[in-house]
């Protein structure tokens, strides 16, 4: 269970991966995360490869990276997610918000 | 402050204490040499010349430390130590001195339940030690004290907000609950703290709108957005609003007011027992079902919305899905809880099992009990339960009408009589709060007309929105004649209402009783320019629907509407008739 980010060498864009359950749980680590990120990043891309499950508190998470980078779709890219994992998000239709591969 | 009480201190405590003693002895030379060393050790000293004075000076001084020598004259350090320890709050260290080694003197020092016992003549750096570990455990325990006050404070003060954010849900939703046997549901009392919104309500033209929702993060984070969504919910369903519009308000309520990850998955449907068709406006909550109770056929019904609260009202495009329904059609709504409620494998229940469950011939049609019933067996009794909310929407047209709004018992009226009262509100009150909910309450009370509620309500919320919309903010109807016109003139009555700097609205009832029941009065004015009555009375056929409609109803619900002056002042008269004649 761990939220971790990678910085790209540009400092532009930030690879989140979060391995485990995505729920309130990481919230506070979650949070941490995405304050030591400084200004120039542009782009999350969130991998939930590792993800078993996502809850509704990863929804407002996946929300709050959305806040931080503009509200332009192409922003955050969310990767990786498994079946079970792409179900909540369909349920939610997040879809129309984030990029989702 | 001591500088011992933070906790880095404690553990590496510097070389100088800090602190007040309370030293008692009758000796000049002992108290000065122990002043001495204790004022080298960076503390304060106090000095008493026996024990009566010792006590005397114990409260004026509050020291954190008492020493006190046993044999003086006047009262003995024992006589003293014992008066002192019953004025003692908290914990405050003494420690006996004495020249003698007496077994007796002893004995009554640890009857006591002093901390510790130095003998004459001292060892300096005994004494230090003792004195410095004494002052710690003192910073220790106030520290100890300072948490548990404060802990006991915050919880004191989470319990009374949990309680006040559950009488206003209470209040709020449950009040205006439209309740009807086709509306079957099992909501959990804890329901406000996992975020679950049930409201119901029935427009003016009888058909019932619902609204399951479930908001994320939980309790006090779920209480901000319940009260605004109940509010424009049952104030936007009364006057006859469109299911997007109400949902489209809502989202901009919510969106404006909640924090960036706080949103609420919601399903808003709408039955017309006129034209039997279910509207759902779904996003973020589980597919729903509509199933025919005969053949146990089903229709998905998936969300195709996002949730609310996320994007702005004018990006949110709603999509509303058809339906034809029967009066043996029933439709499932519930919140996530039932799908991730886990067995002892941590296997989750899911919809699988759901359906089969509905499909099944041999389950009884009341799914939302077969259910809850179902999850409860599967997660084997885990207090999981209280997460679900389960709502089974029966689409007998008959049913609806049997439905009442709760908090509404059939009371008789009380004796018709002779009263009257008024309001005033200025631009202050007017910027803050809806006054509506109130004077209507009140006026309803007073005499006892629960069974008019909703009536008297939609009358006085009529008045009023006219009376702040149209006369203080001088807000032109105009602008609400398009479906998109609604959010700007929304829009721009907030803005007006938060400059608002003057004016004020007046109302006042007068009962009066007549043959076999009675007629409320109902006067208003405004602080507005009035507007051009007479025309609008001429030309009663208005074209625009929408602004047309405050006065219609008007109209439909009184037995007279008159305006006065300038057109800022309006009378109406409401007639009632016993419930029992």
């Amino acid at each position: 269970m761990a939220v971790n980010s990678i910085v790209s060498s540009d400092g532009r864009e930030v690879t989140i991966k979060v391995s485990g359950r995505f729920d309130f749980s990481q919230h506070q680590a979650f949070r941490a995360a995405c304050n030591s990120l400084n200004t120039a990043v542009q782009k999350f891309v969130v991998d939930l490869g590792g993800t078993e499950y996502v809850d509704s508190s990863a929804l407002g998470m996946l929300l709050v990276l959305r806040d931080k980078v503009g509200e332009k779709k192409e922003n955050v890219k969310i990767v990786k997610a498994r079946p079970e994992v792409k179900k909540i998000l369909e349920i939610a239709n997040f879809d129309k918000l984030f990029l989702v591969a | 402050m001591r500088a011992v009480e933070t906790s880095e201190q404690v553990e590496l405590p510097s070389l100088l204490l800090s602190g007040k003693v309370l030293l008692a002895d009758d000796s000049l030379v002992q108290r000065v040499m122990l002043t001495q060393i204790l004022e080298g050790l960076g503390l304060d000293v106090v000095t008493a010349n026996d024990g009566q004075e010792a006590v005397e000076h114990f409260l004026s001084v509050q020291p954190d430390l008492i020493i006190m020598d046993i044999e003086m004259p006047n009262m003995d350090g024992i006589e003293a130590a014992q008066i002192i320890v019953q004025q003692i709050e908290g914990y405050i260290p003494i420690v006996f001195v004495t020249g003698s080694d007496s077994k007796e003197n002893l004995r009554q020092c640890v009857e006591l339940g002093c901390d510790d016992f130095i003998a004459r003549p001292y060892n300096p750096d005994l004494l230090t030690a003792k004195i410095r570990s004494l002052l710690r455990t003192k910073s220790l325990y106030d520290e100890q004290v300072k948490r548990k006050t404060e802990i006991e404070a915050f919880q004191e003060e989470s319990e009374r907000e949990a309680q006040v954010a559950a009488n206003l849900y209470d209040r709020i939703i449950r009040e205006n609950f439209f309740e009807t046997p086709a509306l079957r549901y099992s909501l959990s009392p804890a329901a406000m703290f996992n975020g679950d919104l049930l409201i119901s309500a029935k427009s003016p033209s009888g058909q019932l709108y619902v609204m399951l929702g479930d908001f994320t993060g939980h309790g006090m984070s779920a209480s901000i957005g319940a009260g605004p969504t109940a509010e424009i919910f049952y104030g936007m369903t009364r006057k006859g609003f469109d299911i997007s519009e109400i949902v489209s308000e809502i989202n901009r309520k919510l969106q404006k007011i909640l924090p960036v990850d706080i949103f609420l998955a919601a399903c808003f449907f709408k039955l017309d027992p006129v034209t039997k068709t279910l509207d759902v406006c779904t996003g973020g909550l589980p597919e729903h079902y509509l199933i025919n109770s005969s053949s146990r056929s089903i229709t998905i019904i998936a969300s195709t919305n996002l949730p609310l609260g996320i994007i702005r009202s004018e990006q949110l495009t709603l999509d509303i899905q058809h339906f034809n329904v029967a009066v043996d059609d029933v439709f499932l709504v519930f919140t996530d809880g039932l799908i991730e409620a886990e067995n002892q494998e941590g296997t989750q229940f899911g919809f699988d099992r759901v359906v089969s469950l509905l499909k099944n011939p041999d389950v009884s049609t009341h799914f939302q009990e077969e259910l809850s019933i179902a999850v409860r067996d599967f997660s084997g009794g885990r207090t999981q339960q209280d997460d679900i909310t389960i709502v089974e929407y029966l689409c007998d047209i008959d049913l609806i009408n049997q439905g009442e709004e709760s908090g509404i018992t059939r009371h008789p009226e009380s004796k018709p009589s002779q009263w009257t009262y008024s309001f005033g509100f200025n631009a202050d009150t007017l910027k803050q709060f809806d006054p509506v909910p109130l004077i209507t309450n009140t006026v309803i009370d007073i005499q006892g007309l629960q069974n008019h509620r909703e009536t008297i309500f939609t009358i006085v919320t009529e008045l009023f929105i006219n009376a702040l919309d149209h006369g203080v903010l001088g807000l032109d109807s105009k602008l609400k004649s398009s479906t998109d016109g609604f959010f700007k003139y929304f829009e721009e009555r907030q803005q007006r209402l938060e400059a608002l700097q003057s004016g004020f609205v007046k109302a006042s009832f007068t009962h009066e009783a007549t043959e076999n029941g009675g007629r409320l009065i109902i006067r208003m004015q405004d602080s507005g320019v009035g507007f051009d009555y007479k025309g609008k009375n001429k030309n009663g056929n208005e074209k625009n629907i929408f602004s047309g409609r405050g006065i219609a109803l008007l109209s439909a619900l009184c037995s007279s509407v008159e305006y006065l002056g300038e057109g800022n002042r309006v009378k109406v008269v409401y007639e009632w008739k016993m419930a029992s004649s």
